[in-house]
């Protein structure tokens, strides 16, 4: 049996003036997943959300049960109403946050409790924005989320392994931090977000990925050949085009030319998604997953996308 | 496939300096709110003091974990950090990196893969969870769950506003700071394997409690409808206790301990009350450990069990039950048996 993505969807900042929070931008690209996918929310057994910079830092509830309540469109049924969630009738929800891995480590996480049988569809939703503007110094990710809508499968492989590798010594070249100092525009003290990144960090996110790359063919017995399509985080700015040159990866599209917007948690899953209709038309069936982010973390994921007759 | 996951070691670390309610309330107005002991049987709390930060009571929290543990720190498999507070280097919230990386680099747990998970006070529990399905499925042998709460920056935040005890700030005067950490793994024996069911968001009550970034001082701020969201936690947490007893073929008279979530005694007594009103019977012993702690957030199950342990109150076989209750609402059971690390805590019985 094998875990799928049955349906994707994004959502984006496009103009400057239209400022969208994250959770406005999230509940966007959940509700146009569970339309391309035909389901209602209610019928998520789990939702994860894997973003990280949120509408005015809320630490709690989860932004998943956030979203969740954004998705409703029926009224709340009694306790054991209905078959989600095993008889619960409700789901559960919450935050998975793992810099720019995030969504994958969220994959898996999903993709055990399919193989288990304790759910049946899961939701990954992921994205970022701007917290408070007038409170950041240095934030440059574009306003951007994305959701995948996952499920079992007993004749496709869908994600056939995962792993994650860390590479600690490069902790300190992102960091994200919110600090009570002088707020730029008036002198008083704030809680400021800072995004410090270290310009050594783009170079050495390209050559810890390429090596997990490396070891994660050795461990799963593949090469480049081995594979069709290989989607990207696409942060930090570079890293796409960098990886692909240091490693001859194999790519159908890019998202844009000189691309300089960098989605951030959401970046795989846009990636994913400009290359879906390809996808689902049988150009590309195997394909491989490569996130980065601070840490430096890496996590890779092989995924098949052909079904036995 | 394995059989399932058990608590292999639990640990807890508390700061050392303590702050009384009296202290605490003597600067408002208010004469209802000075009875504040008195309503939620909190006498004081620990809160952290310039040296410690939510990495740091995490980190204590699991190497008192790995000293009760068969496995050495390199062995661990899995961090997975589960705190609503993310302070490190004193009160800087970290969004990037993960805070488990800090915190698995600390203790040594190189080969580990790391992550963050945030739940309100269901964090640990949700922990749980997750690791729970990891060690069922055979991907890793053992996984700590782990979370450092410094939680104190609110009542600093939030005293400033109280005016009555009817004020959205007043849950805030109950927290306390710790860590706690929990080693799992697969047991020898099934009678062991933790059976986690009914882990559920019920969102129509998500506003009850709201925590964020505060913009009056450092840390954080949290306002809560104190008497709706307790409401709310127990007459629904009853369906699902109820479900889970039928699934399980048991009563509630066959629990030797319960421990719901820590937020004042007041709460749990009621609590407890309404259930056993509900089931006409009760379990053996309902733990409360807010006396001397507060509520410590997601370490509050974890830090009441660490304390049992250490006072020889458990034997193998008590069979106990977590009730999980958060801001969400995020609501679950969690049943397991007490396993012989109960010696690895100096008890025989």
């Amino acid at each position: 049996m094998g875990t799928i993505i049955k349906s994707i969807a994004i959502s984006e900042n496009k103009s400057p003036l239209n400022r969208k929070g994250s959770i406005k931008l999230c509940s966007e690209a959940a509700s146009r997943c569970l339309e391309n996918a035909n389901i209602d929310s209610s019928e998520l057994d789990i939702i994860i959300n894997s973003g990280i910079y949120r509408d005015n830092h809320i630490a709690e509830p989860s932004i998943a049960s956030i979203l969740q309540d954004k998705l409703r469109s029926k009224p709340n049924k009694a306790l054991f109403q209905s078959p989600t969630n095993n008889g619960t009738g409700h789901t559960f929800s919450f935050d998975l946050s793992n810099s720019g891995c995030g969504v994958l480590n969220g994959i898996q996480v999903i993709d055990n409790l399919l193989k288990l049988g304790r759910i049946s569809k899961g939701m990954i939703i992921t994205g970022d924005a701007n917290p408070i503007p007038e409170l950041s110094r240095n934030f440059e990710f574009p306003g951007a989320a994305a959701a995948v809508f996952l499920t079992s499968s007993n004749n496709c492989p869908g994600f056939e392994s995962i792993s994650h590798y860390s590479y600690p010594e490069f902790k300190e070249d992102f960091t994200g931090y919110t600090s009570w100092q002088r707020a730029k525009q008036n002198g008083g003290f704030r809680n400021v977000l800072n995004i410090e990144q270290d310009e050594s960090y783009l170079g050495n996110c390209i050559q810890c990925a390429s090596k997990s790359i490396s070891g994660f063919f050795s461990e799963n017995r593949i090469t480049i050949e081995d594979i069709d399509l290989v989607i990207t985080s696409q942060s930090p700015p570079g890293f796409p085009e960098g990886l692909r040159e240091e490693n001859k990866l194999p790519v159908l599209m890019k998202i844009t030319e000189n691309n300089k917007i960098a989605p951030y948690t959401a970046g795989p899953l846009f990636d994913l998604h400009s290359n879906w209709d390809k996808i689902q038309s049988g150009q590309a069936n195997r394909i491989l997953f490569v996130t980065v982010g601070a840490g430096i973390s890496v996590s890779i994921a092989q995924y098949r996308n052909y079904c036995a007759e | 496939m394995n059989k399932g996951s058990q608590f292999e070691s639990i640990g807890a670390y508390v700061p050392e300096k303590i702050v009384s309610t009296k202290e605490l309330v003597s600067v408002l107005p208010e004469s209802a709110v000075k009875k504040l002991e008195l309503l939620t049987g909190i006498r004081e709390r620990r809160v952290c003091s310039n040296q410690d930060d939510s990495v740091s009571l995490a980190v204590s929290a699991a190497n008192e974990c790995l000293k009760h543990s068969r496995y050495d720190a390199s062995e661990i498999e899995m961090v997975i950090s589960c705190s609503i507070t993310k302070y490190y280097g004193g009160l800087k919230h970290y969004f990037d990196p993960a805070i488990a990386l800090y915190i698995k680099e600390a203790i040594g747990a190189k080969n580990a893969i790391c992550f963050d998970i945030s739940n309100a006070c269901a964090g640990m529990l949700t922990g749980v969870y997750i690791a729970d399905s990891y060690l069922r499925s055979g991907l890793i042998k053992n996984c700590l769950v782990v979370s450092g709460e410094y939680i104190s920056s609110l009542t600093k935040n939030d005293i400033r506003g109280i005016r009555t005890i009817a004020s959205k700030g007043i849950a805030s005067l109950t927290l306390g700071d710790a860590g706690a950490a929990v080693i799992m793994d697969i047991p020898d024996d099934d009678n062991f394997s933790l059976s986690l069911d009914n882990f559920v968001t019920l969102v129509k009550y998500n506003k009850l409690c709201v925590g964020k970034q505060s913009q009056k001082g450092p840390g954080a701020t949290m306002k809560t409808d104190i008497k709706a969201i307790h409401e709310a936690s127990i007459k629904n947490s009853y369906p699902l206790m109820r479900n889970s007893l039928e699934k399980l073929g048991l009563n509630i008279t066959d629990f030797d301990f319960l421990i719901p979530h820590q937020t004042s005694r007041s709460a749990i007594r009621s609590g407890s009350q309404y259930f056993k009103d509900k089931l006409n019977s009760e379990p053996g012993s309902i733990i409360v450990n807010v006396e001397e702690f507060g509520n410590t957030a997601s370490t509050t199950h974890f830090l009441a069990l660490y304390k049992k342990l250490n006072e020889n109150v458990f034997k193998i076989n008590d069979r106990i039950m977590l009730i999980c209750m958060a801001s969400g609402l995020v609501l679950g059971i969690l049943v397991f048996k007490m396993n012989n690390m109960i010696s690895r805590y100096g008890n025989n019985n």
